[in-house]
């Protein structure tokens, strides 16, 4: 199926009208991911990176919630026969809003990320506890020791059809979510999009040139066909990790240095929202 | 548990390629997983990468490898990213260093196990895991599978994580030797708050539904499983110091 960029506003709006069909229980919806940001890549692109705000009361009430699950389930099954890649919405209650993943909090309140397509900007409520903060903070170590597993692609010879689409699969997460990471390692806390100019700016000296080859990556996967090229981005960002990695180590090496962070964040020592 | 003498091979493997600048290979059980395997290397071991490269070449076995220096061996009692718990949605870490240090099999080198340090807060655990289970179980797994009518993946999902998340209350309280089996029985021995309990326990009672040959009944049951599970999240999230005698 061919689809264009139009379809992708036909689902949203699509969401918009099935959520109107909860009789007001749905405070908002809050539209992030490529959509959002109109960076769509037809066919490639994915929906639905949304977020449907329900009342806290909801929950308490069984008619209510299963109404609204109802609502909901159906939505879903209708993205699903748009002919777009589809993975499901998400749902958070009103009482929620201080609990959004702080990996992605300034991307969730930036306008250049997110944008509300239904009922109330609920943005000045958003917020995270610091266990997530924490998380996110330390995270990026954790990507680098799954990264690790990449080796096992560096073999001799031609990648296998398999072996390339799960590489792809793989540099496409990493041209997501490693800019960022890499940036909350260092307690600098963009939106997805802002990440790779705030690495750049942040780490002059490192190889950041190379998210710029996993954007295309990213952007254009069926154009990477060369198995050598594919396993020296790998490389690159292996080593890229790793320079990083040492560079954290330098800073704090300890245990208690580590979890003093999350003491910090405990006591409301929280990074400042942009 | 893993094959013991499977992992011996492969860390004779190991062992045969960089063995001189491996200090110790580890393997991990872990109640909810197959467990893992810790690699420390020497700090002197130079290009750690190049170790890495080589540990994989010896055809790692399909569970977790940690590969780390020994000065890096406090990362394993780090949280970490919660993205990348799919599709199990189960978190190795919380456990992994009570498991490593006390059931853990040293299959190569120097036992170090006496330096992994556990976490120091084990409520950022929980909070986490409530916070990945509001983010990837409400989409992926609680409304993926309803709309595609499998409701015994909704009720089966929502048993391990309420097993998961009562097992991560626990650690909170200082049990960390738990199995999926035992762990709702350790719940309402230990856990003071009698609401998660009982919501464990209409839960555990509404499985046994699970399964009727009418559709729109194994829906119902679906349902309401979730609303229990919601409310089970939202009650742990709120708790404080909940551990009993």
């Amino acid at each position: 199926m061919n689809v264009a960029i139009e379809d992708y506003w036909k689902a949203v709006d699509g969401l918009v009208e099935d959520v109107r069909r909860m009789d007001q229980e749905a405070s908002s919806v809050l539209l992030f991911g490529s959509v959002a940001r109109g960076t769509v890549t037809p066919g490639i692109s994915d929906i639905m990176d949304a977020l449907v705000f329900l009342p806290a009361g909801v929950l308490e009430d069984e008619e209510r919630f299963d109404q609204c699950l109802e609502i909901m389930v159906e939505a879903c099954k209708h993205l699903s026969e748009s002919g777009l890649p589809f993975h499901p919405f998400n749902y958070w209650f009103l009482d929620e809003t201080h609990l959004l993943e702080a990996m992605f909090l300034a991307t969730n309140t930036s306008a250049r990320s997110s944008k509300v397509v239904f009922g109330d900007d609920l943005g000045s409520q958003f917020g995270s506890n610091p266990a997530s903060y924490f998380a996110a903070r330390t995270a990026f170590f954790d990507m680098r020791r799954q990264f690790h597993q990449m080796s096992i692609y560096l073999h001799e010879g031609e990648l296998s059809a398999a072996e390339r689409e799960m590489v792809i699969y793989v540099l496409r997460m990493a041209s997501k979510y490693a800019p960022l990471l890499a940036c909350i390692a260092l307690n600098i806390w963009p939106d997805v999009v802002g990440a790779l100019a705030a690495l750049q700016e942040a780490l002059p000296d490192l190889d950041t040139d190379l998210f710029l080859k996993l954007r295309t990556v990213q952007e254009h996967p069926d154009t990477m066909t060369d198995s050598e090229e594919l396993k020296d981005i790998i490389t690159r960002l292996m080593n890229f990790l790793e320079e990083l990695n040492d560079r954290l180590l330098s800073r704090l090496r300890t245990n208690d240095e580590w979890w003093s962070l999350y003491d910090a964040l405990s006591r409301g020592d929280l990074p400042a929202r942009s | 548990m893993m094959d013991i003498e499977k992992l011996g091979d492969f860390a004779e493997r190991v062992v045969a390629k960089v063995g001189a600048k491996v200090e110790s290979i580890i393997y991990y059980p872990h109640p909810f997983t197959q467990g893992g395997l810790v690699i420390v290397c020497k700090d002197e071991a130079g290009d750690l990468l190049s170790v890495v490269k080589s540990i994989y070449a010896c055809d790692a076995p399909d569970i977790p490898v940690h590969c780390l220096r020994r000065r890096e061996l406090f990362k394993l009692s780090l949280p970490g990213l919660s993205l990348t718990l799919l599709p199990a949605l189960i978190d190795e870490r919380p456990h992994l260093t009570f498991w490593l240090r006390h059931k853990g099999v040293v299959l190569h080198g120097r036992d170090v196990r006496d330096a992994v340090e556990h976490p120091r807060h084990a409520r950022v655990f929980l909070e986490n895991h409530i916070e990945a289970c509001m983010v990837y179980m409400r989409r992926h797994k609680i409304l993926g599978s309803l709309m595609l009518g499998n409701y015994s993946l909704v009720i089966s999902e929502i048993d391990k994580q309420m097993r998961f998340l009562m097992a991560l209350a626990l650690l909170t309280c200082g049990h960390w030797d738990v199995t999926p089996q035992t762990t709702p029985d350790l719940f309402i021995q230990y856990y003071a708050d009698a609401r998660p309990k009982q919501l464990w326990s209409d839960f555990d009672a509404l499985r046994q539904l699970d399964g009727a040959p009418d559709e729109s009944a194994s829906r119902r049951v679906a349902f309401k499983a979730v609303r229990l599970f919601e409310n089970f999240l939202w009650r742990l999230r709120e708790a404080q110091d909940e551990c009993g005698d």
